[in-house]
């Protein structure tokens, strides 16, 4: 293998991909391998997916409870640093917050009338509706563009509405979600034409709980929109 | 730690380290060194929590690939070099009582796989073990356990039904 910045090509590339999925190998064959992954779309793909079996295959490792106690020692680890930090990052973030409002407040008011307007609007929209907010994200597609929109509302009952528009795949797509405590729920099926198609469904789970949405199908390209970070954060 | 904090920290290790510490006592075969990679695992990506991508898998993939590192580590730092994979490839072909992460295409599939793809699969993905440490120790030339491992996975990603474009 080549130390130097020649392509390594393909067929050498797919030879290291269990290397490359298991992040193991001499680190220059490593190298050569993601310079070349790096600028070939096909090669990137299958590095994804060999990933994704090799990750998989680490939960079917038999599960067994730890010896007594385990849980106390970890959060024992784990007790003494977070909270300064916490309270540190949460207090600077109160203190820009304030600061902020503070010398904007004037300003704000006189230039931002169309989006009080907006916000009152919102505001009896969520009335009638008897809910609580509504917000939503973009999902994205592998290669990193724009795929569509996920929107997801907080009432009663609490719902998702998914619209795609991306390739020219059909089928069904298996939609899943991950909530941030690592739950993960099927929601139902996505039917897609021509890359373009739209569902919705009410959920049992609040949305502030939900930490990505996922969207996969046989021969079509796996889709996901991320809900921000995770807790804890 | 914030009652808060502590609640939300002990909730995650409640809910996983029946997995973690599975899977590390699984590589490392020692209850003592598992205990101390399971514990490492949980503090690593509790403080690391923000580098978690969801697009990259779920969490306790994430968990469980953080472990499966540390175990590799523990395992070489041991010198544990020559590995035997039949005990591991007893326990990945239990089915467990209840299978939350809808596991069962994946293990069946697995199952399929001849000794000859299957074990190098599990030297590498679970021990850690380069091509070239596999073929060392298998006594098969390096091109062939390539080989046999490609094939291997390709047969599992099948079995997923995650997609492919192999030439």
């Amino acid at each position: 293998m080549n130390g130097d910045t020649a392509d390594l090509g393909c067929d050498a590339t797919r030879e290291l991909m269990a290397e490359l999925a298991a992040g193991v190998g001499p680190a220059e064959d490593r190298a050569a391998a993601l310079r070349h992954i790096a600028g070939c779309a096909d090669c990137h793909r299958e590095l994804e997916s060999i990933s994704f079996v090799a990750d998989e295959l680490l939960s079917l490792a038999p599960e067994q409870e730890p010896p007594s106690g385990f849980e106390d020692r970890v959060l024992a680890r784990l007790g003494p640093r977070a909270p300064r930090r916490l309270l540190w990052r949460r207090t600077r973030v109160a203190v820009a917050l304030v600061a902020a409002i503070a010398v904007g407040a004037v300003t704000v008011w006189q230039v931002t009338s169309d989006d009080r307007r907006l916000a009152a609007s919102y505001r009896r929209t969520l009335q009638t509706l008897n809910g609580r907010y509504m917000t939503a994200r973009t999902i994205a597609a592998p290669d990193g563009s724009m795929a569509g929109r996920v929107v997801a509302y907080q009432g009663t009952p609490s719902w998702i509405f998914i619209t795609l528009a991306y390739g020219a795949g059909a089928g069904p797509y298996e939609v899943r979600i991950t909530t941030r405590d690592g739950r993960e729920e099927r929601l139902g099926v996505l039917d897609v034409q021509n890359g373009s198609g739209s569902w919705g469904t009410t959920i049992d789970m609040p949305v502030a709980g939900i930490a990505e949405v996922r969207l996969s199908g046989t021969g079509l390209p796996y889709l996901s929109a991320g809900f921000g970070a995770r807790r804890p954060a | 730690m914030a009652s808060g904090d502590a609640d939300a920290a002990a909730a995650f290790v409640r809910r996983y380290q029946s997995r973690v510490y599975g899977l590390a006592v699984s590589v490392v075969g020692d209850s003592g060194l598992a205990e101390e990679v399971a514990q490492e695992a949980f503090v690593r990506a509790w403080r690391h929590a923000a580098t978690y991508d969801p697009r990259r898998g779920r969490v306790p993939t994430w968990l469980l690939t953080i472990t499966r590192n540390l175990s590799v580590d523990a395992i070489r730092i041991h010198h544990r070099h020559r590995i035997d994979p039949e005990p591991m490839l007893a326990g990945l072909a239990a089915d467990p009582p209840v299978d939350p992460f809808g596991s069962h295409d994946l293990r069946a599939g697995l199952l399929k796989l001849p000794p000859e793809q299957c074990r190098p699969i599990v030297l590498s993905v679970f021990y850690g073990l380069t091509t070239k440490e596999i073929a060392d120790q298998e006594g098969v030339p390096l091109g062939t356990v390539k080989t046999r491992i490609r094939r291997g996975l390709a047969k599992l990603r099948d079995a997923l039904g995650v997609g492919s474009d192999e030439r």
